[in-house]
Formats: structure tokens, sequence, C-alpha cells
């Protein structure tokens, strides 16, 4: 074994103090008795203790903040059993304040003697501060998912979470409570499955119309409005909940996270809704009687030839027009009434469109004839005969017709068309009248809406005709549309199945 | 010739009298009621009856349906009487069970006029 180079070594030992000096670990060199015979200058930027300060004193001078118990096992392990301690230490800067290290303390053994204790401290309370924080971050995260959790299972309204394949993810107390399920059995499981959506006449809303469904293809919020939408949820009971939903999809960096389904039990709403229906149909109904008497005593006096004015004549013509015209509001509001209280009866027999058609333009002859209006009608040789219900035809296009008639000025044009189109038999009647705003377009369907133009024109109409249009078709299998632009015109379409419509002994009957 | 006589059962005093009235002018004799029980009784008396008009609510706690059930059941001497049924206040189902009776036709009374009816009572009565 050759020996050490001198030189070397005190290259060495040079590099290795610089080494030391550098640290901001601190490291002490004390006797056997603990008095300090070297400290590097991480023991200062530490303790906030001056070199001079420090030579001399022991460690107690920022230590000591431990138990007796601790420094019986402390000396025990490093004077005794000359071995290493490791451990934590709570310390005491110069200022006052606290600190905690990990600290490494070793006999200093030479030639079998114990000539003193080498320290290592390191202050590590800026890592056990920040796991304190991480620990309170988490604390707090954890208890805002506890509150949110409370809430979203706690909310007065059904809400139910799945995830962009439908999966059902979250159940809350009030879904629970309206569907009659457990969450534990519904979760996981396919929500359009699950859940079962229905129409007024307690039939099962196709999938594809059902709001969930149109939410997730057009990944747009779809809100549904119970008057305009009536669905009902079908409970575990076969129950039938009146809901109205919300589906919200939950779109993060273009990506489809959730789908957030939120519905509201309007059981309440609904069974006020009906008693307002049934005391509007019972009203409706006692209004008859008085009308048909004013009807019958004024169409007798018209009869009369002699004993009155023309004058005299005109006033009585009035009263008629009003009472026919009375006749006919309560007439379309019994309508609606019966198309809210129930299903609604619909008797079908084999018959053309050509016949529908043909009969209202006959019965709208005098209004033709008194505006001067052209009318056309074309039906295409091509469409079948099929089943219908011979009035509620005849409710629907006299309706339309009658409404093109009204808005159309004197020697416009008003053009029944009827042909097959993608599967559908559509029967379209197209005005050349004021045409609906295009900011009311919308509100067409809705019940009593009439538009500013249309009340300006006609300022006695009900605004009840769409929508028992649109009523009917609902119950029977058709649909209803539009297209329309102000001052120029309004063409609406009924389209109905090739099949005709589908009969049904409901409990009303349109008039 | 021989007038017809047309029973008129409804309970509303104005359309009864305005009833009558045009029946009178286009020359049948009339007999009015305005309850089930008053015009069964009418029959029993023996009263030659050519033509029924029928309201459906009546006075007393028999309606219309009652009256027909009456006077079709079998063994009726009443039962080939022509009806009309005129009224405002049945509804839904109810026609159904008119029109099951065999009526003759159906009138919702807000809809027609007076003449329209009278002139199908006319077609019904010509002849008689």
């Amino acid at each position: 074994m050759s020996q050490p180079n001198p030189n070397n070594l005190i290259e060495d030992a040079y590099a290795f103090k610089l080494a030391i000096e550098s640290l901001t670990t601190h490291i002490v060199i004390t006797n056997v008795q603990g008095v300090i015979l070297y400290a590097n200058p991480g023991v200062s930027s530490t303790t906030g203790y001056s070199h001079e300060e420090l030579l001399g004193k022991t460690p107690r001078l920022w230590g000591g903040q431990m138990d007796s118990e601790f420094y019986a096992l402390f000396w025990k392990t490093i004077k005794e059993d000359r071995k290493t301690f490791k451990g934590e230490v709570k310390n005491r800067r110069k200022n006052g304040e606290d600190y905690v290290a990990r600290a490494t303390v070793s006999p200093i053994i030479i030639n079998g003697e114990l000539e003193g204790f080498i320290g290592i401290e390191e202050d590590i309370s800026e890592h056990i501060h920040r796991e304190h924080q991480l620990q309170e971050q988490a604390d707090n995260l954890a208890f805002a998912k506890a509150k949110d959790d409370a809430i979203m299972a706690n909310i007065g309204d059904g809400l139910i979470i799945t995830d962009p394949q439908g999966i059902i993810t979250f159940v809350n107390n009030q879904a629970e409570f309206v569907l009659g399920m457990k969450s534990a059995d519904i979760i996981g499981k396919n929500y359009l499955d699950t859940l079962v959506l229905k129409d007024k006449t307690n039939n099962e809303v196709p999938r594809e119309q059902r709001p969930f469904y149109r939410a997730l293809s057009s990944l747009t919020q779809i809100k549904t409005n119970f008057i305009i939408e009536p669905y009902f949820l079908g409970t575990a009971n076969n129950q039938a909940v009146p809901i109205t939903i919300n589906n919200t999809p939950v779109i993060i960096d273009n990506k489809l996270l959730y789908m957030v389904i939120m519905f509201k039990d309007v059981s309440e709403e609904y069974k006020i809704d009906l008693s307002k229906t049934e005391f509007v149909s019972l009203a409706s109904h006692q209004l008859r009687t008085p009308l048909s008497t004013i009807n019958w005593y004024t169409e007798s006096l018209l009869n009369e030839k002699e004993g009155f004015t023309a004058d005299q004549r005109t006033y009585l013509e009035e009263i008629y027009t009003a009472s026919k015209r009375m006749s006919e509001l309560v007439k379309a509001l019994l309508n609606v009434s019966r198309l809210e209280m129930g299903t609604i009866w619909i008797e079908t027999k084999p018959m053309t469109i050509k016949e529908a058609v043909e009969q209202v333009v006959q019965e709208q002859k005098i209004m033709i004839a008194k505006k001067n209006i052209n009318v056309s009608v074309q039906i295409a040789d091509s469409i079948p005969t099929i089943e219908l219900d011979p009035k509620l035809m005849n409710v629907m296009l006299t309706n339309l017709v009658t409404n093109a008639l009204k808005y159309t000025p004197p020697q416009g044009k008003v053009s029944i068309d009827a042909d097959m189109r993608d599967g559908v038999i559509a029967i379209s009647v197209a005005d050349t009248g004021c045409g609906i705003p295009q900011h009311q377009q919308s509100e067409i369907f809705k019940k009593m809406f009439r538009a500013d133009n249309a009340r300006s024109i006609d300022s006695d109409g009900s605004g009840l005709g769409l929508y028992i249009i649109k009523s009917i078709l609902d119950q029977s299998g058709g649909s209803i549309s539009f297209v329309s632009e102000e001052n120029k015109g309004t063409t609406f379409t009924i389209s109905l199945p090739v099949k005709g419509m589908h009969s049904n002994k409901g409990t009303r009957q349109i008039e | 010739m021989s007038m017809a006589n047309v029973l008129v059962i409804e309970d509303e005093r104005p359309l009864l009298s305005v009833i009558k009235k045009k029946l009178e002018n286009a020359g049948y004799d009339v007999v009015t009621s305005r309850s089930v029980d008053q015009a069964i009784s009418y029959l029993h008396d023996g009263v030659h009856i050519d033509l029924i008009w029928l309201d459906h609510y009546l006075f007393g706690n028999k309606d219309g349906l009652d009256f027909l059930n009456e006077i079709k059941k079998p063994g009726s001497d009443w039962s080939t009487i022509p009806i009309l049924v005129v009224t405002n206040t049945a509804t839904m189902d109810k026609k159904h069970s008119y029109i099951n009776f065999g009526v003759e036709k159906y009138y919702a009374k807000v809809d027609f006029r007076l003449d329209e009816i009278i002139n199908d009572v006319n077609k019904l009565l010509k002849g008689k």
C-alpha cells in the first residue's frame, strides 16, 4: 500500500472543507462533553448565531426543546452504545423562531476512544410546512366535495349524471324518490334504457325524440316546457309523473365529460292546470245554452219578412254574427280543454285527402267569394286513400284555410297542395298574406298566442287554432311545420304518416 | 191531412218556446216537456207522437240517455219513433251512446241553425 501524497492530501482536505462550508445543512463537531469545536456556516445561517457565538457552547444553544426521555435515549445511543442517533428534533433560532430539523449525530471514535460527536442537522420546517399546506388543501377539497355531494344529494329536484356513453354515474335522493328506485340499482345502467319517458297519451317517447338523446346528439342543452312538451316519467310502481327536464352536456376543452339531467316533478302544477282546464270546460258548456238561445232567437227574427227597417236588420245581423263568433270561440275553448284533459277520440275511416280538402273549401266558399281570393287545390294522384278521422281533418284544415283566407288581402292567392314526400303525406296551405314576424315565429303554436300583425288585421281570433292542430297531430301521429316571411305569406304543412292516423278510443271528442 | 205530433223534451224554457213556435209555424202539433218523467207520462197517457226532439241534460235526475233506455227497451210501444238529439252539453262518448241507440241524428245546438233542424224534421215526417 503506497503512502498518500501529502500534496494531494492537502488539496483533498481543502476541497472537502469547501464543500462542507458551502452546505446549507449544518454540521457541528463537539468534544465528548458536547462543546462545539467546529460549526460550518450552515449552522449560523440556520440558527442565527454567529461563528463566535457558537464556539465553546453546546448545541443546547439552539436545541434543548425536547423532553428528558428524548435526551436520555439520545445520550445513551451516542455515548453508551456509541451508535448513530437519527431523529427529528425541535430547535429554536436565535430570533426565538422554532423549527424542526432532521438530526443525525454520530460518535467520533479514534483508536477505540470516544473523542467527540459529529452532528448533522437539516432544517425541514419548510418541508413540514408544505406538507401541512398540502394536507390542508386536501382537507379543504374533501370538505368542498362533501359539501357539493350533500347539496347534489339533497336538492329538491331530481338529478342524474351520466358519462358520455349515457351510463348513469350519479342519482340524487329526489331522483330516487320520484323514480321509486335505489341509486345502487341503476348506477352503471344505460340512462335511456332505465328511465322510461311517456307522452300525454301514455305512449313511450321514441328514443330519438327524447330530450336526453337530442341533447347528447346535438351537444346542446335541451330544456323542456311542460305546456309545449308534456313528458311523464315512468316510475318503478308504474306511475307516470309529470315532469320538466333539463339535459345539459358538460363540455370542457371540446370534450364531453358528463350529461347532467335535472328533472322537476310538476304534479302539483299539473293538477292545478287540470282543474283550470276542467273549469274552462264547465264554463264553456254553460255558455253554450244562452248562446244557442241568442242564436236561435236572432235567426227567428232575421227570418221575419217584414217589420224591421234596414238599419234594424243590420243590427240583428251584427248580433247574429257576434253570437256565432262567440259560439266558435266557446267551441275552440272546449276543444282545447278536451285536448288537455285527456286523450282524444280518434275514429278513422278510409278517405282521401281530396275529399277532406274539398269539403273545407266548399264550406268556406262564402268567405272566398267575399274577398275574391284565388284558391287553387292540387292533390297529387299518387296519394292513396288512407285512414283519417273526418272530423279531426275538418277541424285542422278549416283552421288552416280560414287563417289563410283571413290574413290574405282581397284578390290574393291561397294554394292548397298535397303530395307524398319523404315517406309522409304533406298537405300544405300557402297564403299570400301578412306572414309571421320572425321574432314571433317560435311562439306560434303556443296556446292563445297571436302575432302582432295578425292581431291588427283581425282582432277577434282566439289564438287557439294552431295550438289545437298541433295537439291533434301530437295525438294522432302527425306533425305540423311552417315557413313564413313577413308581408310575403305563410305556408303551413301538415305531415301525416302514409298509413294515416291511428285510431284511438280516447276520452274526449273534438268538435 | 192530420198534423204530425212532435214531442220536444228540453229543459231551457226560452229554447223550448222558440222550438215550439218554429215547429208550429212549420205545421206540427207540439207537445213539450222539461223532464224525462213528464215525457214518459205523456207517452203512457197515450198521446200519439211521430217524432221526438230530445235534449241531454233535463230537469230532474234523468237525462236523455235514461229516456232512451226507457222507450227503447224490448217490447216498448215507442221504440220505433224517430228521435233527433239536439244538445249542447252531452259530450265525448255520450254522443256514441246516442248513436248506438239508433237515433236519427245528433246535433250540437250551437253549431246548427234552427231552420236546418226543422228541415230535417220535415224530411223525416214528409208524407204524414
